[in-house]
């Protein structure tokens, strides 16, 4: 049988499975986990106090890190009115989008750009003691037509007609079977 | 709890002392269970330090948990349950596992009655690439293997910790057998050399 000859084999499986985890617990084992138990709870030991302060200060850092990043943008004097700031500095030096004619994008740089003069822009957060504009002066943009080249198209040669033949189908006799075969 | 006067407590009294913050009581418990859960690592881990911490980690975690046990399985399945899970996430977490399999690999083992010294040296042969097959296995069938064959676990307290059907950790390790002695039997072990 085959469980009978392989005994031996399944002996020694079971006895190196057996000593992979024979060896006993280490003593210290007990003790450790008594100290541990015995001692504060976490969160209340000697380290509770630098743990919150660290905490603390990692909160202080995010706070400042978020305003930060969420400061209004430094206002510039307008050139027409107060809080309104000027095309000119807006387009050459404060606006970090790219011009219209250096923009790689084809769309934006078939657009004339006699039609895109750009509007004064409006903070969009009042600073201390910046009145906001009244009005807002928007200079339409004026759209230049496209320009279409006629397309000339060369006539396709007709090819010769084909002459169809008529073809002749002739009906299919079909005979009475076993005597026509075996002739 | 007075240490020594624990001798026919059961685990349940036990538990009760230790959900009300004895914790002399669950120091009895340690000592009734920490072989089982040293084992559990061990057989999860394959490294004695590793197994050690992960054990510590499992009783310890148990006592700030002992208010939540309800009594639904035994505490020791309980018990052997987060040690297990202990390991594993422990286990999970080493990226040298593998290379820390081989201190184990000197463990003892080898069966006394070996005869002559050729036998001897035959059954150390055969035990060590029993190891070794046991070893390669895949870690489901190993830990299956391991776990049942360890003396400690019945089948049912196996697929507590292990989270399957006991049918599923008897296949597992008859298929665990099954590829060992495969292994051996292409290395030249074969009974009745």
């Amino acid at each position: 049988m085959a469980t009978d000859r392989s005994a031996g084999i399944d002996a020694a499986i079971d006895d190196a499975a057996r000593a992979m985890t024979a060896p006993p617990p280490p003593e210290a084992l007990r003790r450790a986990v008594l100290d541990r138990v015995a001692a504060p709870p976490s969160g209340r030991g000697w380290w509770a106090g630098p743990r919150l302060g660290a905490a603390a200060a990692a909160v202080v850092l995010v706070m400042a890190g978020v305003h930060w990043m969420s400061r209004p943008a430094p206002v510039m004097p307008p050139s027409g009115g107060p809080g309104v700031a000027s095309p000119a500095n807006t387009a050459a030096s404060r606006d970090p989008v790219v011009p219209a004619a250096a923009s790689p994008s084809g769309v934006r740089a078939a657009t004339p750009a006699t039609g895109m003069r750009r509007g004064p822009r409006v903070l969009r957060r009042t600073a201390t003691g910046v009145v906001p504009p009244s009005t807002i002066d928007v200079t339409p943009v004026a759209i230049v037509p496209l320009g279409t080249e006629a397309v000339v198209v060369e006539p396709v040669p007709v090819p010769a007609a084909i002459a169809i033949a008529p073809i002749a189908v002739s009906p299919l006799s079909i005979g009475v079977a076993g005597d026509a075969l075996e002739e | 709890m007075a240490a020594g006067s624990t001798g026919c407590v059961t685990d349940d009294e036990l538990v009760r002392l230790a959900q009300a913050g004895d914790v002399g009581a669950f120091d009895q418990l340690v000592v009734r269970h920490q072989a089982a859960v040293f084992r559990a690592a061990l057989a999860a881990l394959r490294d004695r330090s590793e197994a050690e911490e992960a054990a510590q980690d499992a009783l310890v975690r148990a006592w700030q948990r002992v208010g939540s046990f309800r009594g639904d399985a035994a505490f020791r399945t309980w018990l052997l349950s987060i040690a297990w899970n202990r390991a594993m996430s422990r286990r999970r977490s080493l990226a040298t596992w593998f290379s820390r399999r081989a201190p184990l690999a000197e463990a003892g083992g080898v069966r006394e009655d070996e005869g002559s010294p050729l036998d001897a040296l035959r059954h150390r042969d055969l035990a060590r690439h029993a190891r070794a097959a046991i070893d390669a296995l895949s870690p489901k069938l190993r830990d299956a293997l391991l776990l049942a064959q360890s003396g400690d676990y019945g089948y049912a307290e196996v697929a507590a910790m292990l989270k399957v059907p006991v049918g599923t950790v008897k296949w597992r390790v008859s298929e665990a057998r099954r590829q060992v002695r495969q292994r051996l039997a292409a290395l030249g072990f074969v009974d009745g050399d």
